[in-house]
């Protein structure tokens, strides 16, 4: 399959006074066109990071993409300056955040924020028929009433409702890429599963690209080809999900899906637990960065950073018991 | 026996279209719930946002009066207590909020704040500092820890000191609103093994609140299943997840993510958006699968099922039993 992203070796640093924290630190990943990418790890382990990284999204002030290389559709995006990089923001590249409240502006209708978009990426729609170009696509993204909820205000929507917006935004300039930041995780279960049907329907139809975030190991498993486990700025795990599902190979993983209580458990047994906490960014431990709570460390590990190591054709997992087998 | 009794538990909030208008119109929060809660045991009360669970949480507290309905806790009934009368009750009854940022007040050091209760509560000063050290290795930390700031805590070490914080008066029931929602993966694991732990040693209650199904179908004994302020299925843990009879724990658990349901896709009714309902009618009518003539003239009790499992719809009171194993292949 062709590979429409490939971000080699990125880093992306911040300074703080006098310290440097590595929120991206040596992260490849790949997404193939028409596939979902799904990026799973806990809170502060570079996820996010990374997705604001691909359009030069990042907070401004000491944080800066330190080296690397983000191929998107036959470009370097890190070659690009500002104004080219504009043109790809949203319209090839789209985003979709976790809090669909405060992502829509409160004082602007629907119409508004939805030809917004429209008038600065698909510079052939007619002002004239701008109306019914912006029902079609309400309707596409499941939006009942389309016609009249155009002129609601975001405080008037739902919940999921307003993601549905969000993402109608997200792919009226029919991006080749969706990046989806924690789409799901502040919505109900009910509305949940109808955001994420909505997403698999949108990249059969529109043969989307989706990078997948999430902290929601079983939301990834449902959805992606793809799966990216992160930990403490780095990726440790990188495979079809079919795979990864069916033999995670780092301890990492195999801890996350010991601790998730299953639904078909009986309960009241003990839950796995992976002890000690994700380190602070800036204050990694030596060696690979995941030993001091892993149960099967030994010696080389507190020592040296293993590599990714391929095994399977195409599991990546950057562990040392991986090395001879 | 019961420890907490509520017996109709009513709540109305008064609602206005705009702060001048004169009209006012009453939203239904909570209608007619009974819960009871057994010594030593945890109930699991899920629903999605809105459906009236944070307002009963409040309701136990007594930080919300009930339009109507009693809280009996230990066959006392507490609903209408005085401030001054209630003051002894509340060190039974305690509260983990969700958000252990917004819930720690900044400013405190983390020994100040588990001692806050103490003091509330006029332990003698020179016990105090003990009995801080006593709850903060209770909870899994240690004594470096008190010195500490909130904001020089994970997540994970937030919520320990909110739960030592409850622990501090060896409170009766712990109420649990959404206590592990916000936390990692990893970590939510450790707070649940810790909440488990704490219950067998102290023989706490827990009243668990949350959204995860399967978070609370690992820690209840009983779960009850609230749908627009109404309980609509209740009953012991294992027997409602194996045969889930209400179409709205149907749908939750169907809404599920799970591994096994890739690359199949359902589509789920909207269920939003059909806010408009009769008052005659079951109130999940608007949205159910299997709804009939009759779920729109008539209001479904809480029926007894089987022993032990009570649900509020028409169509699974009439059908009498199902095969227990229905539903049971869901993950």
């Amino acid at each position: 399959m062709e590979k429409l992203l490939e971000i080699k070796n990125l880093k992306t640093y911040f300074y703080q006074d006098s310290s440097i924290v590595k929120a991206v630190d040596d992260v490849s990943i790949s997404i193939e066109k028409n596939s979902i990418l799904g990026v799973v790890g806990e809170s502060g382990c570079g996820k996010t990071m990374t997705a604001l990284s691909i359009a030069r999204l990042l907070p401004g002030a000491g944080c800066e993409i330190v080296s690397g290389s983000i191929r998107f559709d036959g470009m370097e995006l890190l070659d690009l300056n500002n104004e080219e990089l504009r043109k790809i923001r949203g319209s090839k590249i789209a985003y979709v955040f976790q809090e669909p409240s405060t992502s829509l502006n409160p004082v602007l209708s629907i119409k508004e924020q939805l030809a917004e978009v429209v008038l600065l990426h698909c510079l052939d729609i007619h002002a004239d028929i701008i109306d019914d170009f912006l029902i079609k696509a309400l309707e596409a993204v499941g939006i009942s009433n389309a016609a009249s909820k155009m002129f609601a205000y975001p405080h008037q929507l739902s919940g999921g409702e307003k993601q549905r917006v969000m993402i109608a935004m997200a792919i009226i300039s029919k991006p080749l890429l969706l990046i989806a930041d924690e789409p799901t995780t502040a919505l109900d279960v009910t509305i949940q599963s109808q955001i994420l049907d909505l997403i698999l329907e949108l990249k059969e139809k529109l043969g989307l690209a989706v990078m997948f975030i999430s902290h929601d190991l079983n939301v990834v498993a449902q959805l992606s080809d793809y799966i990216c486990v992160m930990y403490a700025g780095q990726v440790v795990e990188f495979s079809p999900a079919k795979a990864l599902l069916e033999n995670p190979m780092h301890p990492y993983t195999k801890g996350l899906f010991d601790c998730l209580p299953l639904f078909k458990d009986k309960g009241k047994d003990k839950l796995n637990e992976i002890p000690g906490e994700v380190p602070k960014s800036g204050d990694f431990p030596k060696g690979c960065r995941f030993h001091p709570r892993c149960s099967k460390k030994f010696e080389r590990c507190e020592r040296e950073m293993p590599p990714l190591f391929v095994k399977n054709k195409n599991q990546e997992v950057r562990c040392w018991l991986y090395l001879n087998s | 026996m019961a420890l907490l009794k509520l017996l109709d538990i009513t709540k109305f909030y008064e609602s206005r279209e705009s702060i001048f208008s004169l009209n006012t119109g009453l939203n239904r929060a909570v209608y007619k719930v009974n819960i009871n809660i057994k010594h030593g045991t945890t109930l699991g009360l899920v629903g999605e946002s809105g459906c009236g669970k944070s307002t009963l949480a409040k309701i136990i507290l007594k930080l919300l009066k009930p339009t109507s309905g009693t809280v009996l806790f230990e066959d006392e009934n507490i609903t209408d207590l005085r401030e001054n009368d209630f003051r002894l009750r509340r060190r039974d009854i305690q509260i983990v909020f969700q958000d252990p940022y917004s819930s720690l007040s900044p400013r405190l050091r983390i020994k100040s704040i588990i001692a806050e209760p103490l003091i509330a509560f006029k332990m003698p000063p020179q016990e105090i500092d003990a009995r801080v050290r006593e709850l903060i290795s209770q909870v899994g930390l240690n004594e470096v820890h008190l010195d500490r700031l909130p904001h020089q805590l994970s997540g994970g070490e937030r919520q320990r000191v909110g739960i030592a914080r409850a622990l501090a008066t060896s409170p009766k029931l712990l109420v649990l609103d959404e206590a592990v929602s916000s936390l990692d993966l990893s970590t939510q694991a450790q707070v649940l093994n810790l909440l488990e732990d704490l219950q067998k040693k102290y023989q706490l209650t827990y009243l668990f609140i949350a959204h995860n199904l399967s978070v609370v179908r690992h820690i209840s004994d009983e779960v009850a299943v609230m749908y627009k302020g109404e309980i609509v299925e209740q009953g012991e843990s294992n027997i409602v997840y194996n045969n889930p009879l209400h179409p709205y724990t149907r749908l939750l658990i169907s809404s599920m993510p799970s591994p096994e349901k890739r690359g199949k896709r359902e589509s789920v009714k909207n269920i939003e958006g059909s806010e408009q309902r009769e008052l005659k009618a079951c109130s999940f009518y608007a949205n159910c699968p299997k709804h009939e003539d009759k779920c729109k003239s008539q209001l479904p009790g809480l029926v007894e099922i089987e022993p032990g499992h009570w649900v509020r719809c028409l169509k699974a009171a009439n059908s009498e039993k199902r095969p227990r194993d229905e539903g049971r292949s869901l993950r």
